[in-house]
């Protein structure tokens, strides 16, 4: 069964599907405020994606191009927010392929550990992490931004991505355990747990 | 699946706030009796924050957004111009035949506007060699046009001096323009050197006064 929405999510939603219909009609005001609230949103993971800053906007306009052209044709079947993201992932991959260099490069996970220190303060731990999640391969990160940046389900993600639910499901087990080999701290106790022990 | 593994799976969604309720209430249950679990969903919720946190890199949205609408106002532009252009004009269509000889004096008015354009025929027949350029519309390929054409809109307070000082520097001409949507369409001024290049539009997009340039379909 899908997971729900959270009520803000749910409100989000409906005024989004309400834009949307008018950018549909050619409004472009109703473009704006959907442009304006998308930029933001689409910019924090698309940096982290491309590490171009100016990659990432012209990924975002190439998006929203498409959103402006195809608002008609969205059905409904998933939240405005998915189906907006699995736009600017898929031209985020192309563009990405088209210049010919990989997003990412996964490190060994035999390399030396990140240790971030118990008594760091949550911005140095945040960085800690982020440095952690730039050695994951692209597909796991994602998974991770997509749930823990956004919010979305698992079933929202295997849209977005355009994959399985298993799938979304077997990246976030990896993504996850990888960072906490990566970042030993964030093992936490859960060594000792029966998690260790799979 | 034992019972941690499986804790482990769900917290994932639990932290991000799409846990269903079933499994919500489950996990729950573990927790309170799990320490090592409890540890593990912490560090999850600190991964979170993490990625969740807002960039340091402000963006700035209406600009972007000015930059695709103009993107998006050009094609509408040189789509509704190669319409046009594919449209027969509509001095020369002829009318209906019934519809003519219902009404005489169409007819009169068909054989002047003929008489115009053989005049004008044998004017143009007269004139010097064709401008070494062509709009958007013109059908013919002039040998000088084989080099594309511009697409630019200037500033709103741009005077004409600054147009002109604008497209000196840049090596261009105005061929068309401006349209409705203040659409001007630019070719190179060098009749030795027709191809527009990536440095001209480049050189007009760095010029604060011009808001829009972009290599367009001939």
């Amino acid at each position: 069964m899908p997971a729900p929405l959270t009520h803000a999510q749910q409100l989000r939603d409906d005024g989004d599907r309400r834009l949307l219909a008018r950018v549909a009609t050619g409004d472009r005001e109703a473009f704006r405020e959907i442009y304006i609230a998308y930029h933001r949103r689409l910019a924090r993971f698309l940096t982290r994606l491309t590490r171009r800053y100016d990659v990432a906007e012209e990924i975002i306009n190439d998006a929203l191009w498409v959103v402006w052209k195809r608002a008609a044709d969205f059905r409904g079947e998933s939240r405005v927010s998915t189906w907006i993201m699995g736009i600017a992932y898929r031209r985020a991959l192309k563009t990405l392929s088209s210049r010919g260099h990989r997003p990412f490069v996964a490190a060994p996970l035999d390399s030396q550990p990140l240790v971030a220190a118990d008594d760091l303060g949550a911005a140095e731990t945040s960085e800690w992490i982020m440095l952690g999640l730039e050695q994951l391969p692209t597909e796991q990160r994602m998974v991770l931004e997509f749930a823990y940046g956004y919010g979305h389900s698992c079933e929202e993600i295997a849209a977005i991505m355009d994959c399985p639910v298993n799938t979304v499901k077997t990246r976030m087990f990896h993504a996850r355990a990888k960072l906490r080999t990566i970042l030993p701290s964030l093992a936490g106790t859960a060594a000792s747990s029966g998690e260790a022990s799979r | 699946m034992n019972e941690h593994a499986r804790a482990s799976e769900l917290m994932a969604w639990k932290v991000n706030g799409r846990i269903d309720h079933a499994d919500g209430q489950w996990l729950d249950d573990h927790l309170a009796h799990c320490a090592p679990c409890r540890a593990q969903l912490k560090a999850e919720q600190r991964v979170r924050d993490a990625i969740a946190r807002e960039p340091t890199v402000e963006f700035a949205p209406q600009a972007s957004f000015n930059r695709l609408w103009e993107r998006i106002e050009s094609e509408r532009i040189t789509a509704s111009e190669a319409t046009s252009g594919d449209a027969p004009p509509p001095a020369r269509a002829p009318a209906p035949p019934a519809a003519a000889a219902r009404v005489p004096w169409l007819r009169v008015a068909v054989a002047a506007q003929a008489a115009v354009i053989v005049l004008l025929g044998a004017l143009l027949w007269q004139r010097p060699p064709a401008p070494a350029y062509r709009t958007v519309t013109d059908s013919a390929t002039g040998p000088l046009l084989s080099g594309g054409v511009i697409k630019a809109i200037f500033a709103d307070q741009v005077r004409i001096g600054d147009v002109k000082e604008i497209l000196q520097g840049a090596g261009l001409v105005v061929v068309t323009g401006p349209s409705e949507a203040g659409v001007y369409t630019l070719a190179p001024r060098d009749a030795a050197a027709p191809r527009v290049t990536p440095g001209m539009a480049a050189r007009l997009r760095a010029d604060p006064r011009v808001r829009f340039a972009e290599i367009g379909a001939q």
